[in-house]
């Protein structure tokens, strides 16, 4: 109960204004010019007079885009490359290793009463978490396509090792120890990045969304799936998954590093007519 | 890092930032504590719940917050960022509490209604911390803020642990994975 009640310290943020966005589109333009000069000591005036002008220039698109529109051509493909990705996130074993990783650790040991698999854990997530705070600062200004196809690789091989090695030995336990270095420079943080790079501001939350939804399915099906197939098989089905993932990412994503949102929207629709025309062309041929 | 000393007020968004690590923090622990007490409840207060039903409520909160995370558009626009992080928080420690309780319904309750909120956060966080930033420090800064999901899971699992140890030392009870950890000993 101590992080509960140490959190209510953010109401702090009682006393704050509402973000200069949310005020310029509330019409309230005095409070949003308040704000901004709390934050900006020169050019506060300049700051609310860009807000306006991307406020007028949004507000059409805001109002075309609907969910099911991400359905349409011009964003079926991105769409299908954000899901594809929280696929290969939960593929990766994203939820489920954050559930149940004491209990893989825990696999085949000898000694049940050994506290080596709390211990491997708290030293897997500490790696994790060094990992996602040391690439979250660097993969803003570094290539998206690379870092996601390459890392999901890593990681897919790594769950196929998992089985190769043994799920009781020791080798295979250290590879596990390994994962969460490739996932922070790939699938755990990168799809969060890419998706709003991509879709409009109206949808961009699918990303955060289809996460939750995919987390729930793999935590849901999880003992299903370990019934059926075993730890072992499950670990090759997840990294087969993920590794299908990275290949079709190589093809189908479009790096978004320094570039506006139609000129990336233009290359997937380039794209996406370019996989249609080699389909239309194959199936004439037979 | 913050070099345009004349140019911003840091202090004003650095607070920003310190409030957004602070409710990562919170949410992630709090989904962790919340499945580290899970096994016990059901091992040692619902003993006779089927295994479905467990699974269920073991991943409710993860179909609560898809919930959340869809429909924060609506909560951000006619709300407010900043209502929205103010109602949040109490609604979240309200919903904490009434997992950490011994009744089924009020467990699976509260842990719908933590799901819901980190759904909610998720998305309205770096939506809020994003606007209240400088655009120059606006991609490195909001997107290291979402690192402190993993602090939060991080503190979890350290507490699980330190748990299992002071417990050991009192019993001597020999446990095998943290999901097993109670900071009680069992009836």
């Amino acid at each position: 109960m101590i992080f509960p009640v140490a959190n209510l310290i953010n109401f702090i943020i009682f006393f704050r204004n509402d973000t200069p966005t949310q005020l310029v589109d509330q019409g309230e333009i005095d409070q949003a010019k308040q704000a901004l000069g709390r934050i900006y000591k020169q050019g506060a005036q300049e700051r609310l007079n860009e807000i306006r002008k991307e406020k007028e220039y949004i507000a059409p698109q805001r109002k075309i885009v609907r969910f099911i529109e991400l359905f349409t051509k011009k964003y079926r493909l991105p769409t299908l490359v954000a899901i594809v990705m929280m696929i290969a996130q939960q593929a990766a074993g994203y939820q489920i290793f954050s559930g149940y990783i004491t209990e893989i650790f825990a696999i085949g040991l000898l000694n049940q009463a050994s506290s080596t698999p709390q211990v491997l854990t708290v030293i897997f997530v500490f790696i994790l978490m060094t990992s996602e705070i040391i690439s979250t600062f660097f993969s803003y200004e570094s290539p998206r396509k690379p870092y996601i196809v390459i890392g999901s690789i890593i990681v897919g091989v790594i769950l196929l090792l998992f089985r190769i090695t043994g799920k009781e030995s020791f080798v295979s336990k250290s590879f596990l120890l390994i994962w969460p270095i490739p996932m922070a420079c790939s699938l755990s943080y990168l799809p969060y990045l890419i998706t709003p790079e991509t879709l409009p501001a109206k949808v961009e939350s699918i990303a955060s969304t289809s996460h939750w939804l995919f987390a729930f399915l793999s935590v849901q099906f999880y003992p299903n799936a370990v019934d059926a197939l075993g730890v072992q098989g499950l670990f090759i089905l997840m990294g087969l998954v993920v590794i299908c993932g990275a290949i079709s990412l190589a093809f189908t994503l479009v790096e978004t590093e320094e570039k506006n949102k139609d000129q990336v929207l233009k290359e997937y629709k380039d794209k996406y007519d370019e996989i249609m025309h080699l389909n239309s062309s194959s199936s004439s041929k037979n | 890092m913050f070099q345009d000393k004349d140019k911003y007020h840091h202090s004003y968004f650095i607070l920003a930032g310190f409030n957004i690590c602070l409710d990562y923090i919170f949410y992630t622990y709090s989904m962790g504590v919340m499945d580290i007490i899970l096994d016990h409840l059901f091992k040692h207060v619902f003993p006779e719940t089927s295994s479905t039903l467990i699974t269920f409520i073991a991943s409710a909160p993860l179909i609560s917050a898809s919930i959340g995370s869809a429909a924060v558009g609506p909560i951000a626009t006619h709300l407010g960022r900043r209502k929205a992080l103010i109602f949040a928080d109490p609604i979240a420690i309200c919903g904490v509490i009434l997992a950490l309780t011994s009744s089924l319904p009020a467990m699976i309750i509260g842990r719908l209604v933590v799901g819901f909120m980190v759904g909610v956060i998720t998305v309205i966080n770096p939506l809020y911390f994003t606007e209240m930033t400088p655009l120059d420090y606006r991609g490195p800064v909001s997107s290291g803020s979402t690192s402190f999901m993993s602090v939060g899971t991080f503190l979890s699992f350290m507490g699980a642990s330190l748990c299992l140890t002071i417990r050991k030392a009192k019993s001597g009870d020999t446990l095998r994975s943290i999901s097993d950890i109670s900071c009680r000993k069992p009836d």
